[in-house]
């Protein structure tokens, strides 16, 4: 079992672009996708504006796919594109080429509005091509049906830490050779359902603005998108003459076992989780180059994550270069370990880690800013901690033969 | 417009052939009477069943599943429709 | 990488809970289907459902207040305490860090869809409280199992429908034998929900009276609910504390059929690979065979199909393969069917019998495989494979092996 798992390309949409390229940018840039909802009036949110999937996955065939399997087959389709796997033009899918896809809600509005058609129009009359689109693993069977994904199929959900619980899953696969590549990430939308609830309990900073870590944060703004990955066995990469661009690296994960809402301020399961994903990559805490939090700007969840980290960097934390990419994304839940997994990698790629909007200089535990960090060295930590009990970590390195 | 839930037979036609053109992704008037739901629009299983349920709901009425299964092309479905259609309903163009 | 083996079986089912009154309910082919009464269905053309009668959440729960746990969480934390008490362990002195839950589901708590729908037609939306939709993502299933039972090892929800126990368990597989926990409570769990009813019921995939399936006559699915939860371990630390084995996880293969959401390819393409697949990582061939339980849902098209996968691999042998559902006496618990059939398989590796499948009068003249029609037998089985498919296209097959010493 050849242990090594390569990054090869990767595909995102999110409410500050679409692409990596146009997604690196406008992180570099410190803007952040914050604004008051067009789809919900009233309320904060980091939402894909005009979410058009045509240019992606054409005009015809997406009919029956809702947000979350069009957002996810439009990333499917710039990672298939970029990674030279796409396809498109085979007879019939690679039986080696499949998806494993994190998500926190799914399709609720699918589900909740198949069960109100039922409920205004009565059983009789509900539209039967809705219904395949109420199961959770629905936006994967989709992606799979559009791209011709015929082999490992998988949905993963483990709240927050959905996205980096499936680059693992998919990792994990590969080294036991059920695949030679698989997309791994995550897949959430904003709906009705979800943000009325966000709304009503409070969770939603009401400045507008989520500022991770900073003194004066009051809460968090929910985002939407997918990220995924393209991940190959290093020889299925060099079978095709890619390079490979990042290597997949320890992964470590720990189950608070407190609430199913709310965070555990103790953060023993995001300091297991951070002890593991360096004890399996076999290095310590000096050698982490950069830190890709989790941190969304929720009063809780972020000292949770900072007290976990100060108990496993030491005294050494402030010196780490660190962002909280959900400034500019928002919280996109089931997908946010995908995207700060792909903030990690961007950040490698470039040497420096790119700020965190809207950053006001008032943490002294984090080197947070507002403006991007250099950083020099080989590893980076990505945390993906949930008020859902789940938590996970993983490190990664930019390849080397 | 016909009152009281009354449909010509035309109406009948275009309100189907409009609901076939939704469900393949079409324009109506790419949808020719007699072209084949199965073979040559490509209607699925479960497109079938979407569509019948959408007829049902547009003209109030409840097809037997396997009744509708039997209809072939929109010529046919035209028929289907005119028979579980109350009397009184399908009415002469004036 | 290490052996893994079953050591406990905690299941909450339409023919009642706990192994024992399960696995003989199975033999004697009794059967949880009736009346659905946990909502009208008069507006519906079908009445029947697999219900889990008279659970008592109080009876199970310790931790969990069950006020504010869905039904599915409920079934769950209950079979996973079963399953331990089954393996003869004490919840209060487990190893909590090395010890992690992976579950399977197809609704999460669809309770509180239902209940927001409920209240947004009786008061309008602004009444809906906001913490309901929370409680509704299917992660809360295994964290609630976690919180019952106060484990902190790797957590896991795969909602891959219909597939998903295999899923589950396979990842418990996965997660033991490559160190990362030395237990894992693993399975599926789902609660009845309208939603599920109605989706079905408007594919007109619903039997009217009996689940038969691969029966001639079979007409369709009965909707069901449940959980059942396994206990892996590693065979190492199994031996050592002197468990009970029920039968050793051999592997298993998953694949996307990418052809239809609710249709299976109708060469039974991804059910063939996903069988291969796990024969393959389990180092068997499908010679080594000896039972098979079924996917079998009794609908028309998954049974023909099913039945085409199985005749393809199999060949010439295939008709020498027992093959029974259990689904038929169950009805299809969702997310939970491959972990219940997962535990009959275990069971069924263990005693040497196995499951009939009930109903079956007149055979299909397509097919005229072993389906154990109507009479549970013994057939001290050595290797069995246990599929199941799902929307989606997602097909899994988990392979077992009975556990010599």
């Amino acid at each position: 079992m050849n242990d090594r798992v390569a990054v090869t390309a990767a595909g995102v949409i999110s409410a500050i672009g679409a692409g990596s390229e146009t997604f690196g940018c406008n992180l570099e840039s410190g803007r952040s996708a914050s604004a008051p909802s067009e789809r919900f009036p009233g309320v904060t949110v980091a939402e894909i504006t005009d979410f058009n999937p045509q240019p992606w996955l054409g005009a015809k065939g997406i009919r029956v796919l809702d947000r979350s399997a069009r957002l996810l087959a439009v990333a499917a389709k710039m990672a298939l594109d970029e990674s030279g796997l796409s396809q498109e033009n085979a007879e019939t899918g690679d039986p080696n080429l499949g998806l494993v896809c994190g998500t926190v809600f799914g399709s609720l509005h699918s589900i909740t509005s198949f069960d109100w058609s039922g409920i205004e129009e009565g059983p009789a009359w509900v539209n039967p091509m809705e219904f395949p689109n109420t199961v959770i693993n629905a936006p994967a069977g989709q992606a799979a049906i559009k791209h011709k994904l015929r082999g490992v199929n998988s949905t993963v959900c483990a709240g927050l830490a959905s996205g980096l619980f499936a680059i693992h899953y998919a990792a994990e696969f590969l080294r036991f050779g059920r695949a030679r590549a698989l997309l791994a990430g995550g897949v959430e939308e904003l709906c009705e359902e979800s943000v009325r609830g966000f709304a009503k309990t409070g969770v939603i900073s009401r400045s507008g603005v989520a500022r991770p870590f900073g003194v004066e944060r009051d809460g968090v703004v929910p985002g939407e998108g997918s990220a995924l990955w393209m991940l190959e066995t290093e020889e299925a990469a060099a079978d095709r003459g890619r390079t490979p661009w990042l290597e997949v690296l320890g992964f470590g994960c720990a189950q608070d076992a407190h609430s199913i809402n709310g965070f555990d301020l103790r953060g023993e399961g995001a300091t297991e989780a951070l002890r593991q994903a360096l004890a399996n990559t076999g290095i310590s805490p000096e050698q982490i180059a950069c830190i890709v939090s989790s941190a969304s700007g929720s009063r809780a969840g972020d000292e949770m994550e900072a007290r976990a980290l100060e108990r496993v960097f030491g005294p050494q934390l402030p010196d780490v270069p660190i962002c909280a990419p959900k400034a500019a994304f928002g919280e996109v839940m089931g997908a946010s370990g995908a995207f700060c997994a792909l903030v990690a990698g961007l950040s490698l790629q470039r040497q420096a880690i790119p700020p965190t909007a809207g950053y006001a200089s008032d943490s002294v535990r984090l080197q947070l800013s507002p403006a991007g960090i250099p950083i020099s060295g080989e590893y980076a930590l990505v945390n993906a901690f949930g008020c859902d009990g789940n938590n996970a970590s993983l490190v990664i390195r930019l390849w080397e033969n | 417009m016909m009152q009281n839930g009354q449909f010509t037979p035309d109406q009948i036609r275009t309100h189907i052939k409009q609901l076939v053109a939704s469900v393949t992704e079409r324009e109506p008037d790419e949808i020719e009477d007699g072209a084949l739901f199965k073979e040559e629009l490509g209607v699925d299983s479960l497109l079938a069943m979407e569509l019948m349920v959408a007829i049902d709901k547009k003209f109030r009425i409840d097809i037997p599943e396997e009744e509708f299964s039997r209809a072939t092309n929109v010529n046919e479905a035209v028929l289907t429709v005119q028979r579980y259609l109350p009397e009184g309903a399908v009415a002469q163009a004036s | 990488m290490k052996r893994v083996v079953v050591t406990g079986i905690g299941v909450v089912t339409p023919i009642g809970s706990g192994r024992e009154t399960f696995w003989n309910g199975l033999l004697a082919g009794v059967s949880g289907i009736g009346p659905v009464t946990s909502f009208d269905t008069s507006a519906f053309p079908v009445h029947i459902g697999a219900e889990v009668h008279g659970f008592a959440p109080e009876m199970h729960l310790r931790r969990l207040n069950p006020a504010t746990t869905g039904r599915a969480s409920q079934f769950a934390a209950a079979a996973a305490r079963m399953a331990l008490a089954d393996a003869g362990l004490d919840p209060e002195r487990l190893d909590r860090k090395r010890t992690g839950v992976s579950m399977g589901t197809t609704s999460g708590e669809p309770v509180y869809i239902e209940e927001y729908n409920n209240i947004r037609k009786a008061e309008g939306a602004d009444a809906i409280p906001g913490d309901m939709m929370p409680r509704y993502p299917c992660h809360v299933i295994p964290t609630h199992i976690a919180m019952e039972l106060d484990i902190h090892g790797p957590c896991l929800m795969i909602p891959t429908a219909c597939a998903a126990g295999n899923y589950a368990i396979g990842y418990g597989f996965d997660v033991i034998r490559t160190g990362r926990a030395d237990m894992m409570l693993s399975g599926g769990a789902d609660a009845f929900s309208r939603i599920t009813y109605m989706g079905f019921s408007r594919l007109g995939a619903i039997a009217p009276e009996r689940c038969r399936p691969f029966d001639r006559n079979r007409k369709g699915m009965v909707p069901g609910e449940g959980a059942a939860v396994l206990v892996l371990e590693p065979l190492d630390k199994a031996k050592a504390r002197g468990a009970t084995i029920y039968a050793e996880v051999l592997g298993y293969g998953v694949s996307c059929d990418s052809h239809h959401m609710t249709a299976a390819h109708p060469a039974g393409d991804g059910a063939i690979r996903a069988m291969t697949a796990a024969l393959k990582e389990s180092k068997v061939s499908r010679d080594d065979v000896s039972y098979i339980s079924a996917h079998g849902t009794g609908t028309p098209t998954n049974d023909r199909v099913e039945s085409l996968a199985v005749s393809t691999l199999f060949e010439s042998r295939a008709r020498e393969v027992p093959m029974s559902s259990i689904k038929s006496m169950l009805g299809h618990t969702m997310g939970a069917a491959s972990a219940m059939e997962a535990a009959a398989c275990s069971l069924a590796l263990s005693t040497g019998w196995v499951p009939p499948t009930i109903n079956h009068e007149q055979p299909d003249p397509e097919y005229d495989l072993d389906y154990v029609p109507n009479k549970a037998r013994r057939i001290d089985p050595r290797i069995v494979l246990n599929n199941a498919y799902a929307f989606g296209g997602n097909n899994a097959s988990l392979c077992l092996a009975r556990h010599e010493d």
